[in-house]
């Protein structure tokens, strides 16, 4: 397997999102605006960077017996971590995100990576493999914050787009709404990825 | 039993080297995270009592409150978490007091009233109208249509927490300055009243060439506990130290303090 392989499967063709269906208790929670979305793609990102590097270092010392507590461990330290950092730098998104930080200690794209991938693969091929999903997951929930954002407030990022003139769409900042953004990306993913024989 | 002890102690390893890089962690952010909360504290103490220059947070009877001081250590200001029964549970408040014991600020921390009709006690309309009361004075606000239960709730539980609140930590407030001449006063008996924390507080006070002699308390109805505590020593303290500000009697601040604005009140005359 090559690098660059591991690292963009991740985006499209393994996307955890749209095409495992992972993680999702945090993807509809926090995805109602952009920022959010970002905030919590990077903050799972780095976590799970982190603990495919970590795991595949220690892939030969961990004994196959206790591995899953190892692995909870080890992802457990990062996310405390990242939930320490962000309190501290961007206390804003830490309140925003709130309990969904804690709460990436038990996403199921890290501990499954960490199980069917960097305990079984080199170093290299795991970084790449965290760095693909941990940018497929944040591209994703950006672009659901996105849609979600811009149609239920008018505005990216903060940023007015549809003119103050928009009459806002409010049932996408509540959590059906979150259910209905997600079903038609996933059926838009799931169309781009028949029609480019990806499957 | 050897294999079992062989990954306990891998387990153990794993688990030290986390702890240390957590301990890391945590030793260069906290130190950041309680900077910013104490600069939020301040922030908001400064928003609702402009001369807050310090603020501390102060335990008493198992309460916790945010007590703001200014450049002279006077208390300038009280920030109190406070709670009462609504119609759907507990409702949880915010309540900003000043150095005068009135309330320049009523937030709605939490409550789960009716959407709709007791929820309307989360409204700044609603709300605005407990600022600027006190002890004393009515607490019967316009109620809200629909949700008699939630608005009584409201006003005997702001109410009570006020006292609350003003028991435990009202010590410090800035008292007033006296007014009054004592030396200058003619002979003869005057007679005043203050509010204690329950009733208004009646004195009599005689005063013989610039001097006073006598401070009687006639009437009053405060807790017989604390009152009489009160009695026993503020009108001593007064004729004592010749002055109308002095300490108040320990546990007995808010009638101590009746019976010094009575004092005054009947020498202002």
């Amino acid at each position: 397997m090559n690098v660059m392989n591991e690292l963009t499967k991740g985006v499209f063709r393994e996307n955890p999102i749209f095409r495992l269906v992972l993680g999702m208790c945090p993807t509809l929670a926090v995805t109602t605006l952009a920022v959010n979305g970002l905030g919590m793609g990077l903050s799972t990102a780095a976590v799970l960077v982190s603990s495919n590097f970590v795991i595949a270092v220690l892939r030969k010392v961990i004994p196959n017996k206790i591995r899953i507590p190892a692995f909870i461990i080890i992802i457990a330290t990062f996310v405390t971590m990242v939930d320490m950092l962000l309190n501290a730098y961007t206390p804003e998104l830490h309140s925003q995100l709130g309990i969904f930080v804690p709460l990436i200690v038990v996403n199921c794209i890290i501990l499954g990576r960490a199980e069917a991938f960097a305990s079984k693969n080199p170093v290299a091929d795991s970084l790449a493999d965290g760095l693909g999903m941990g940018l497929g997951f944040t591209l994703s929930l950006t672009l659901l914050g996105s849609i979600r954002e811009l149609l239920a407030s008018g505005t990216l990022f903060g940023a007015n787009i549809l003119g103050a003139s928009y009459e806002p769409f409010k049932l996408f900042a509540s959590p059906p709404g979150a259910f209905i953004a997600l079903g038609l990306l996933m059926a838009l993913m799931n169309m781009l990825a028949k029609k480019y024989k990806l499957e | 039993m050897k294999e079992i002890l062989r990954l306990g102690f891998i387990l153990m390893l794993i688990c030290a080297v986390a702890a240390g890089a957590l301990a890391y962690t945590n030793q260069v952010t906290s130190a950041i995270i309680e900077k910013r909360i104490q600069e939020e504290k301040i922030a908001l103490m400064q928003e609702l009592f402009p001369d807050v220059k310090e603020t501390e947070d102060k335990t008493v009877d198992g309460r916790t409150a945010t007590v703001g001081y200014d450049e002279g250590g006077n208390v300038v200001g009280i920030l109190a978490e406070g709670k009462t029964t609504g119609y759907g549970g507990d409702i949880r408040f915010n309540l900003g007091i000043d150095g005068e014991g009135k309330i320049v600020k009523l937030t709605i921390v939490s409550h789960s009233e009716t959407a709709g009709l007791g929820s309307v006690i989360a409204e700044d309309s609603y709300r605005a109208q407990y600022e600027g009361l006190t002890i004393g004075d009515s607490f019967n606000v316009d109620r809200i249509s629909g949700a008699t239960i939630s608005s009584r709730a409201m006003e005997s539980g702001v109410e009570s927490e006020l006292q609350e609140i003003l028991l435990r930590f009202g010590e410090g407030f800035a008292a007033p300055a006296p007014a009054v001449n004592i030396e200058e006063l003619a002979n003869g008996t005057y007679t005043g009243s203050g509010e204690g924390l329950y009733s208004t507080i009646t004195v009599e006070v005689t005063v013989a060439e610039g001097k006073i002699t006598d401070v009687q308390v006639v009437s009053g109805s405060d807790t017989e506990e604390y009152f009489a505590q009160a009695k026993n020593t503020i009108p001593q303290r007064i004729v004592d130290e010749q002055k109308i500000d002095v300490d108040v009697a320990s546990g007995a601040t808010f009638s101590s303090k009746g019976i010094k604005d009575a004092v005054l009140n009947a020498l202002q005359q």
